[in-house]
């Protein structure tokens, strides 16, 4: 019912930027991956947004980075190839990390929409109580 | 008599005075003349109907989950609270009123 | 004369009770698009109208209208000024429960000239 509009678009927010928190721990966990080169590197996974009609915000799709990756050399790596190069992929863990930030400080700005609305309803329902 | 207050509301109370009539016949006319009140006092529970049925189609829209507000429905229904303690207040007013008058008759 | 409490002030507190539950709406879905790329926020006004029609003296429709805000376009184009959201997500909780009171407080004056009749 539209009386919950703000719970809606708050929650919204909430789980988009909770997966998109799930997203980033997953590529964390595999910054270090590595691959033969003769397979796809590891390939992260980037959330697109997108802002709904009616108000709040919707995961439309994920994008992978590049399969390419990039050769690194490690001859004592088990998964080296015969020149010693395994496949990396591309994750840039700086970025990675500031995103992380980023993610926890929108759901959690979202986590006090919510608080606020159950704050409104309950005044809501006090009118004409004492 | 005025009740102080109201008058701030835009609620212009009746007045009626205490005084007793010099003629009986003239207080009765008085009584039954003062049909301005009695309109007032109709008028007030149409509306008071109006007002209830208001806040029972609000609460109606809330259990079907078609409210767009919870303001809405609890302002309608502190309303329709208040409209209906005013309008019996008013109405046993005026029955008081009337009843003493008819007791002066005797 | 009334005898309900649809007066004046009634309208105008319900008026501004409505305009702030947009706002808060608002707000919310400025919030949850913080991070949404291209995203321009927007914000609720409702007092301009309601100021006029006070001095018109008379309350029609409440016009509330939602409007693109000047904050600074960002590199994926997004504006939201999320510190000013959250500041302003406050003042307008605080804002709506003062109405409520209000709305309350006013129902209040004519029970209380009921019950003393």
């Amino acid at each position: 019912m539209g009386a919950f509009d703000t719970l809606r678009i708050a929650g919204s927010g909430l789980g988009m930027h909770q997966t998109w928190l799930d997203m980033l721990g997953h590529n964390l966990a595999n910054v270090n991956t590595a691959r033969r080169t003769d397979q796809p590197a590891f390939q992260a996974q980037m959330l697109i947004a997108e802002s709904q009609a009616g108000g709040g915000v919707r995961v439309d799709g994920v994008a992978l980075s590049d399969p390419e990756g990039r050769l690194v050399h490690d001859p004592t790596h088990p998964l080296a190839d015969e020149e010693g190069y395994v496949r990396m992929s591309e994750l840039d863990l700086a970025s990675q990390m500031s995103q992380l930030i980023m993610a926890q400080r929108g759901y959690q700005a979202s986590v006090q929409v919510t608080k606020h609305a159950q704050e409104s309803y309950g005044a809501a329902l006090q009118i004409g109580r004492g | 008599m005025s009740v102080s207050g109201i008058e701030a509301l835009g609620f212009t109370p009746a007045t009626f005075s205490p005084t007793l009539p010099a003629d009986v016949s003239s207080a009765r006319s008085e009584a039954v003349g003062s049909s301005g009140f009695a309109d007032l006092v109709l008028d007030g529970i149409d509306r008071l109907e109006s007002v209830q049925h208001r806040a029972d189609a609000l609460s109606v829209q809330a259990a079907t989950g078609d409210l767009g507000a919870i303001h809405d429905y609890t302002i309608a229904a502190s309303e329709a609270a208040v409209t209906t303690q005013l309008t019996v207040a008013l109405r046993n007013k005026a029955v008081e009123a009337f009843t003493e008058i008819m007791r002066m008759q005797v | 004369m009334p005898l309900s409490v649809s007066d004046g002030v009634s309208a105008v507190l319900h008026a501004a009770v409505d305009g702030v539950s947009v706002r808060q709406n608002t707000i919310a879905d400025n919030i949850a698009n913080v991070d949404t790329p291209g995203y321009r926020a927007t914000s609720v006004d409702f007092e301009s109208s309601l100021r006029d029609a006070l001095v018109d003296g008379e309350l029609g429709g409440l016009e509330i209208s939602r409007q693109a805000t000047d904050t600074p376009v960002g590199a994926n184009g997004n504006n939201v000024d999320l510190r000013k959201e959250v500041l302003a997500a406050v003042q307008t909780q605080f804002t709506y429960q003062v109405l409520t009171r209000a709305i309350t407080d006013h129902h209040n004056l004519t029970k209380i000239a009921a019950g003393a009749m």
